[in-house]
C-alpha cells in the first residue's frame, strides 16, 4: 500500500523532499516505516528521529491523519493516507 | 469600562462579533509575559500591545546584534549593541504610550523563573532553547497559567496553547529536550512574524473569549506552500513528570 510521509522541520532538509508517496508492506509499524526511512535518509534523519539503538525518540511526534501517535509499536492499517513526521522547534 | 480614548483607539476591533466591550476590558486587566522578544516575541508583543493588553513583561537577555535584523521587527539599526528588551520597550511604549511594558534584561533561569511567572496571568514562550521552554512549561502548569507555545524553522512555524490540567503540556508532547536542536537555525523574518501573529492571536482568543480555541491541537503552518493545517494532540500523558499530577482533565 502507498502512504503520503510529510516531512516537516529538520526532517525536510535531512530527507531533501518535504513529502514523498512511500509503498509499505502490511503488517508496518510506525516503528519499522521510520527505521526504514532512515536507511533511505542516513545519519541527519536518523540522528532527529531515532536513538543510538534505534528505537524512535520520544521527542519526534508523529500524526497519522491529523491525529497524534504515541505508541510507535502500532501498526499502519491499509485505510491510512498519511503520516506526518514532525520533530520538535523553537523560537529566536 | 472603557473609556472615550479607549472606544476611539479600539473601534475596529469592538465591533469584531464576539469580542466587543467584554472582550476589550478582558484584555486591558490582562498581564502578559513574552519570552523572548525576537523574530517572534517582538512581533507577537507589538500585536498584543495593538490589541490592548494592559501590561506586557518583555524577558530577553543581551544585546541586539547584526544577524537579529532579518526577523526582529521592533529593533533599529542605529541600536546595535543596546539590550535587545529596551529596544523592543522604546518601540511598543513609543507605539502605545498608555500600555505598561516591563522590560527585564534577562533570559528565563531558574532562578527567576517563579518570580517572573507570578507576574503574569499568560505567558507567550517564544524562546530558542528547549531548557528555556521546559522551565516557563513547568512553571505555568505549577501556577496554572495558560502558555502560548510558538516555533519556528525555515519556511514553516507552529502554535500550541497550553492549558494546565485541560490540555497536554509542552513536556507531555517532548519529553525531554531533544538533542538535536540547535541555537542557530535557518528561517525567514516573515514567516516569524506570521507565526508570531497566529501566537497573539490564540492568546487573545484565549483572554476576550473570541472565536474558537484551538485547545489539544498543534496548529501548523507551511510558509512554503502557503498551507495551515492542525494535528490533533493525543490527551495529556498522566506519566508527565510536570503536568501528570494535576487532577483536573476534559
Amino acid at each position: 500500500m502507498t502512504i503520503n510521509i510529510h516531512y516537516r522541520g529538520q526532517l525536510a532538509n535531512a530527507m531533501g523532499v518535504d513529502s514523498e508517496e512511500l509503498d509499505i508492506v502490511p503488517p508496518s509499524s510506525i516503528s519499522s516505516i521510520l527505521q526504514g526511512l532512515a536507511e533511505k535518509g542516513g545519519g541527519a534523519f536518523a540522528d532527529i528521529a531515532l536513538d543510538a539503538d534505534g528505537v524512535p525518540r520520544r521527542t519526534l511526534l508523529v500524526a497519522v491523519d491529523g491525529e497524534q501517535v504515541t505508541d510507535f509499536s502500532m501498526e499502519v492499517s491499509a485505510n491510512v493516507n498519511e503520516i506526518t513526521l514532525i520533530p520538535p522547534i523553537a523560537g529566536g | 469600562m472603557l473609556s472615550d480614548s479607549d472606544r476611539a483607539t479600539y473601534e475596529w476591533q469592538l465591533d469584531v462579533p464576539g469580542f466587543g466591550d467584554g472582550g476589550q476590558v478582558k484584555l486591558g486587566a490582562t498581564t502578559a509575559l513574552v519570552s523572548r522578544v525576537g523574530g517572534l516575541g517582538g512581533p507577537l508583543a507589538m500585536s498584543l500591545a495593538a490589541a490592548g493588553v494592559g501590561r506586557i513583561i518583555l524577558v530577553h537577555g543581551g544585546n541586539l546584534q547584526e544577524s537579529d535584523l532579518n526577523r526582529q521587527t521592533l529593533m533599529s539599526r542605529q541600536w546595535l549593541g543596546r539590550p535587545r528588551v529596551e529596544c523592543a520597550a522604546e518601540t511598543i511604549a513609543r507605539f502605545k504610550p498608555e500600555i505598561e511594558v516591563v522590560p527585564v534584561n534577562e533570559n528565563f533561569t531558574e532562578d527567576n523563573a517563579c518570580g517572573l511567572i507570578a507576574m503574569a496571568d499568560i505567558v507567550f514562550d517564544c524562546a530558542p532553547l528547549f531548557e528555556e521552554r521546559f522551565l516557563m512549561n513547568r512553571e505555568c502548569v505549577k501556577s496554572r497559567k495558560p502558555m502560548i507555545d510558538s516555533a519556528m524553522y525555515s519556511m514553516q512555524g507552529q502554535v500550541m496553547a497550553v492549558v494546565p490540567g485541560i490540555t497536554p503540556c509542552l513536556s507531555c508532547i517532548y519529553p525531554e529536550v531533544p538533542g538535536h536542536w540547535r541555537r542557530r537555525f535557518p528561517v525567514i523574518g516573515a514567516v516569524s512574524s506570521l507565526v508570531a501573529q497566529i501566537g497573539a492571536l490564540e492568546g487573545i482568543k484565549l483572554i476576550s473569549g473570541v472565536g474558537e480555541l484551538s485547545l489539544g491541537n498543534l496548529i501548523m503552518v507551511d510558509a512554503a506552500k502557503m498551507t495551515f493545517s492542525k494535528v490533533k494532540l493525543s490527551p495529556r500523558r498522566h506519566d508527565c513528570d510536570v503536568c501528570g499530577e494535576l487532577d483536573v482533565d476534559v
